[in-house]
């Protein structure tokens, strides 16, 4: 083999592991894994546990906790809120979004993303001090279609797609409480992407009771729907917070009854407000564990599945991210 | 006979009495049409926000729906008589502010373009539309305002997003007044060969509404496509929204056969068509695996239409698949940043005609005047 020969080789080699090194990283830490662990015992937070309390497989293999963090290191939030369809929750979710800008630690950041149709980064990544109050939107006319479009999946894909910063955490709330009209992408796209995010998302929903006729009441909000969205999406929500190890939250904001018989007329019974839902989902990302640890004995690339227990603690709830893409 | 002077002074009394009695219990009524036939004048004249001032303040609680529909009735059933194209120009757009403009004063408007009242207006109106003396294909000038008015009718359904209305409403009793191409007997009828697209559009749409139908109704949907693809005028859009439905469907060699008999991006003159094709082909591209082709066309959509979000989105999706990290997150930073300015073609797509109304609803209203 020539000099020359074994030179190119030496670059093509380089190349491809330069190459190879960016394909797999789209998580922050290469080396190490970092799992967010909730450990919960009927909704209460457990406390105190140590590395030797958890048992930890990534595809199978037992791993060896290096170390675990807790609720000291600082979040970066990302709020991700549908503003299109019901927009008769407005108020109970502006109120939402604000209990969270006042749950924030200082140290934390928060960024609020909106959509309808079309995605708004309403405020960009902030210290928890600098972000504005948010304000009760006008309803978001989109020329565009006379019924508002709403494009959930592409809102997540392009608000979870964000470099992670080492020593935060990353935590994404997602409010919806419509079906996707309009998205590109599809949900398998979304979940492709969630997978490889360092993100937890979790999902506050509201769902809504769609109660027999009832007699027009004056004054009453009219509203009208198409077709019930409970029954398209709630699958693709749950397997979103599962793969993140994240969690959804249904509220029952509100209550429509159908006073016509085409399915034009509603009106609306305001029921639980959705502040708490987001102050919640915060508190609950917060006190998780931060496992780290090493990977042994696996492949280094592709789709690894991990498994996380406490040892002796069959009457917790344990929930962590259910795997990650290197 | 000769009657006393007192018989004949009640009898006076009696006759003023049932006049008064008449005419008061005409009152309300009278004045309530005049106001519907008031408003046309004005709007007949030029005024085309005359309309706002006869829908009543309590419409939105369903309290004055009623009144409005009896003064739309007595209207209509007047100008029958006195039969104008602006009047049936005045009934869609009376038919547009329910289902679109009325939403914005409303408090706390919810999916509100659907009104019932506006549905039926659009049903009446477009009996009073075919109800004109002749036949179609006896007079061209009365054709061509009738085709036009059907489409514009129909994009205004579309954008109600309702297929149900959509097919019963408009495209169903359509099929009976016009074809794609002159019939070798029976009836005369009115020729545009955009029926056959709108048909195959109703029926995508049924799919995008509630996606349970894709299914079952998107293999057919995809079969009227083919049909609306053999007319010239409809072929791009019926190409187009073929591939997507293919794409939908997981068919996406078929999706691609459908964008190569487009042919050149260039011969598509509809901006939108041209926009939807490149995205359609880029998704029918990672479809089958060629994610670099795929970002290519992602980008020639961004071309079209610069700072749209729909191809900022497919281009992050795409470069966290092929692990460009750097590539993905710039692509999400500019889609979480995008002012386009205008609204992106993208959501008018499930809309079925909408995207036309306003142009063809312009159009209308010059050509009924």
């Amino acid at each position: 083999m020539t000099r020359r020969r074994a030179l190119v080789i030496l670059v093509v080699v380089l190349a491809w592991t330069e190459a190879a090194a960016r394909q797999q990283v789209f998580r922050a830490r290469v080396d190490a894994v970092v799992v967010d662990v909730s450990v919960t015992e009927r909704n209460r937070p457990i406390r105190g546990l140590t590395a030797r309390d958890f048992e930890l497989t990534d595809n199978g293999v037992p791993q060896r906790i290096a170390d675990v963090g807790s609720d000291s290191l600082p979040l970066d939030v990302t709020l991700i809120v549908d503003m299109s369809g019901r927009g008769v929750v407005q108020p109970s979710l502006v109120a939402g979004v604000n209990n969270i800008r006042k749950s924030l630690r200082p140290a934390d950041r928060a960024s609020i993303i909106t959509f309808t149709g079309t995605v708004r980064e309403w405020t960009p990544l902030a210290d928890a001090a600098s972000i504005p109050r948010f304000p009760m939107p006008a309803f978001p006319h989109e020329a565009g279609s006379p019924n508002g479009p709403t494009a959930c999946y592409d809102a997540i894909a392009l608000s979870i797609v964000t470099p992670p910063t080492s020593g935060r955490r990353q935590l994404a709330i997602v409010f919806s409480a419509d079906r996707d009209t309009t998205s590109f992408l599809d949900a398998r796209a979304v979940l492709d992407i969630a997978k490889r995010s360092d993100s937890a998302v979790f999902v506050v929903r509201a769902p809504f009771d769609l109660e027999p006729t009832e007699a027009p009441r004056e004054g009453a909000t009219r509203v009208a729907i198409t077709v019930d969205p409970l029954a398209i999406q709630p699958r693709f929500f749950r397997d979103l917070a599962e793969v993140t190890g994240g969690r959804v939250e249904e509220v029952k904001a509100f209550t429509m009854m159908r006073n016509d018989s085409q399915g034009f007329a509603f009106q609306v019974r305001m029921g639980a407000p959705l502040g708490e839902a987001f102050v919640r989902a915060l508190e609950d990302f917060r006190s998780s564990y931060v496992l780290r640890y090493m990977p042994e004995g696996v492949a280094s690339n592709g789709w690894h599945d991990i498994s996380v227990r406490v040892a002796n603690g069959g009457r917790f709830e344990v929930r962590a991210r259910s795997g990650y893409v290197r | 006979m000769k009657q006393s002077p007192v018989v004949r002074v009640a009898a006076g009394v009696l006759c003023l009495t049932a006049a008064l009695i008449v005419s008061v219990a005409w009152m309300p009524s009278r004045a309530a049409e005049s106001l519907v036939e008031q408003a046309f004048a004005d709007y007949a004249a030029g005024d085309i926000r005359a309309i706002s001032r006869i829908i009543p303040a309590n419409y939105f609680d369903g309290v004055g729906r009623p009144a409005l529909r009896r003064e739309v009735d007595t209207a209509v059933s007047r100008w029958t008589r006195d039969r104008r194209q602006i009047q049936a120009v005045f009934l869609l757009d009376l038919a547009r502010f329910g289902l679109v403009d009325l939403r914005e004063p409303a408090p706390f408007p919810l999916d509100p373009g659907s009104d019932p009242v506006a549905v039926e207006v659009i049903a009446k109106a477009r009996v009073f539309v075919t109800g004109r003396p002749d036949a179609p294909g006896r007079n061209p000038r009365e054709d061509a305002f009738e085709i036009a008015w059907h489409k514009t009718a129909i994009a205004l359904l579309g954008g109600m997003q309702r297929p149900d209305l959509l097919e019963k409403v408009g495209v169903a009793p359509l099929r009976r007044r016009m074809a794609a191409s002159p019939p070798a007997r029976g009836d005369a009828r009115l020729i545009d060969p955009w029926i056959e697209l709108a048909g195959a559009i109703q029926q995508e749409q049924s799919t995008i509404v509630d996606p349970r139908m894709l299914a079952s109704a998107g293999p057919a949907a995809v079969r009227r496509f083919d049909e609306a693809a053999r007319f010239g005028e409809s072929r791009s859009e019926a190409l187009v929204r073929k591939s997507w439905l293919c794409v939908r469907l997981g068919r996406y060699a078929e999706a691609l056969a459908a964008l190569d008999a487009l042919g050149a991006p260039g011969d598509v003159a509809d901006e939108a068509v041209r926009y939807w094709s490149r995205l359609s082909r880029g998704r029918s591209l990672a479809g089958l695996g060629r994610d670099d082709e795929a970002a290519r066309r992602y980008e020639e959509a961004l071309a079209i239409f610069p700072g749209a979000q729909t191809p900022l989105a497919a281009l992050t999706a795409i470069e966290v698949r092929r692990g460009n990290v750097d590539a993905a997150y710039r692509w999400a930073a500019q889609g979480r940043a995008a002012a386009l300015g205008r609204v992106d073609p993208w959501l008018q797509y499930g809309a079925g005609d909408y995207r036309h109304f306003q142009r063809r609803l312009d159009r209308l209203r010059e050509a009924g005047r």
